[in-house]
């Protein structure tokens, strides 16, 4: 028997928002959380700002003797974690948290970690590693340490597809619990990106923004690296329903696809077969038009905006003049593998509230990325599916479907 | 006989990298090749015009950069940076001397 998977629990830690309420009224209003990085020097760097997370401290968080065994990544995931969990109002028994998933993504994983270890060897000419160095920087670390914090002991593991890390960890969590192999999951991503090593790397691709984030505007320079973490707790229909709880939204379809083309160029055809085959898992293949809302991938760099338009426009058709799209990344950074799922909490809460968040630092349009891209102020709109699409370097995309949840409008068991 | 020209000498300085950089060689390289003519997509231009910067201590903007896509456009953007009289690359550092 297949289940409706709905959304009871959302967290997140972003250079937005320290909490989704925080989060979704900077989105709301179109602020942007960009301003001069602080976690490395600067005058190393060709470009200076990012959306780095002004206020996260760690200690508050953290006993003393826990906190220097995480990275940062691990950090943010786990106090999203809880800040979702703590929304859903679960509380389980021992079986129910071996019937609980945790799926979450990242691109990075402990890269700061890697990072300091490495210049602690090769720069300071230390000897001996850090003795937790492999299980900080281990890629699955973040969801291995929401566990442990919350007790989860169902089927768990780390998806890492740059990008598109945590559309596919979110739609890999969907699809257990609308399988019924789980009966909840708590699922999203966290990155934290800002360390010299990954910085150098971001300036030889020579895509970062000097200023500001500009999707889909003609004068877009480039993509804006964020840090942050975002998490949601999905659940069965049934089980929301017996125990009462708020429901948020509603996830009905998941799509994945691989361009096989190019690292870092993306192809038109691969993001399209990811939006077709995300909407044919809703059950929309035949219905596009019930889709009103596309939170795009929109970088910012020139290359992927055009590609994203192109590709928007082959799967919907003439009903892409009728959709609005929005890049929040122009607000919240592209927090890489865990930019999916600040933006699936992004899409969900548009949903939910009845307002479209929208595409900020825009200035003019450009004719090769002609959609409607709710320029600088949000729009009230009632929509009743939204598109969250995510393109990763290496050609690996996943789209995700919401569906707005009404409790007047669905039967009670 | 062999050009001395400070043109010639950065072109050739500029394809003795390329050919270095791309693992190529500098027999299949001409001073009017294009990038695509000798297989080097995107990501092997960013790689040419990063060592190309390290080599001759100089920032190439982004938006210059970008479009390089053949070996004319990479020494007429070298010369356009640096300063006139360095058509050659200086030594490294004493720290990195082997």
């Amino acid at each position: 028997m297949k289940h409706r998977v709905v959304i009871t629990g959302i967290g997140v830690l972003s250079a937005s928002g320290g909490c989704s309420s925080s989060f979704w009224e900077a989105l709301r209003e179109g602020n942007h959380g960009f301003r001069l990085l602080e976690s490395v020097d600067r005058q190393l760097l060709r470009f200076q700002y990012g959306a780095e997370i002004p206020s996260f401290c760690p200690e508050n968080h953290f006993p003393p003797q826990v906190v220097t065994t995480l990275d940062r990544a691990s950090q943010l995931a786990v106090v999203s974690a809880r800040q979702a969990w703590e929304m859903s109002g679960l509380t389980l028994d021992e079986a129910d948290r071996e019937k609980t998933a945790v799926i979450t993504g990242t691109g990075t994983g402990g890269i700061g970690s890697h990072d300091k270890g490495a210049f602690a060897l090769y720069g300071e000419g230390r000897t001996r590693a850090h003795p937790l160095s492999v299980p900080m920087i281990m890629a699955n670390a973040p969801t291995s340490q929401i566990c442990m914090d919350l007790g989860l002991k169902g089927p768990s593991y780390s998806v890492v597809t740059a990008c598109s890390s945590a559309n596919n960890a979110i739609g890999q969590a969907f699809w257990l619990v609308r399988e019924g192999i789980v009966d909840c999951a708590v699922t999203g991503g966290s990155e934290a990106p800002f360390s010299y090593l990954h910085l150098k790397g971001w300036e030889a691709m020579r895509v970062i923004a000097p200023d500001l984030c500009r999707p889909f505007s003609a004068e877009r320079k480039g993509m804006m690296l964020g840090e942050g973490a975002a998490m949601l707790v999905l659940e069965t229909l049934e089980k929301a329903q017996q125990r009462d709880a708020t429901i948020l939204a509603e996830v009905v379809g998941y799509g994945c696809s691989s361009d096989a083309s190019h690292l870092t160029s993306p192809d038109v055809n691969g993001a399209a077969r990811a939006m077709e085959a995300a909407l044919a898992d809703a059950g929309l293949a035949d219905n596009k038009r019930a889709v009103g809302y596309v939170n795009a991938h929109g970088t910012g760099t020139q290359v992927n905006d055009a590609m994203e338009t192109r590709a928007i426009r082959q799967v919907f058709g003439d009903h892409a003049d009728q959709l609005a799209v929005s890049s929040t990344k122009s607000m919240h950074g592209h927090a890489l593998g865990a930019s999916s799922a600040l933006e699936a909490v992004a899409t969900v809460l548009a949903l939910k509230n009845g307002i479209l968040p929208p595409t900020a630092n825009y200035t003019t349009p450009d004719p090769a990325c002609d959609l409607d891209v709710i320029p600088n102020q949000a729009r009230e709109q009632v929509v009743d599916y939204a598109v969250s699409n995510a393109f990763a370097f290496g050609g690996l995309n996943a789209v995700l479907v919401f569906r707005r949840w009404s409790d007047e409008e669905q039967p009670k068991p | 006989m062999t050009d001395s020209r400070p043109d010639t000498r950065l072109t050739d300085k500029v394809i003795a990298i390329v050919a270095e950089v791309m693992q190529i060689s500098p027999d299949s390289i001409t001073k009017t090749s294009t990038f695509e003519e000798l297989g080097i997509d995107s990501l092997g231009g960013l790689t040419i015009i990063g060592e190309l910067e390290d080599t001759f201590h100089l920032q190439i903007p982004n938006e210059v950069a970008l479009q390089i896509n053949d070996i004319p456009q990479a020494v007429a953007c070298l010369a356009e940076h640096m300063n006139p009289a360095d058509t050659a690359p200086s030594p490294p550092p004493d720290n990195l001397s082997a």
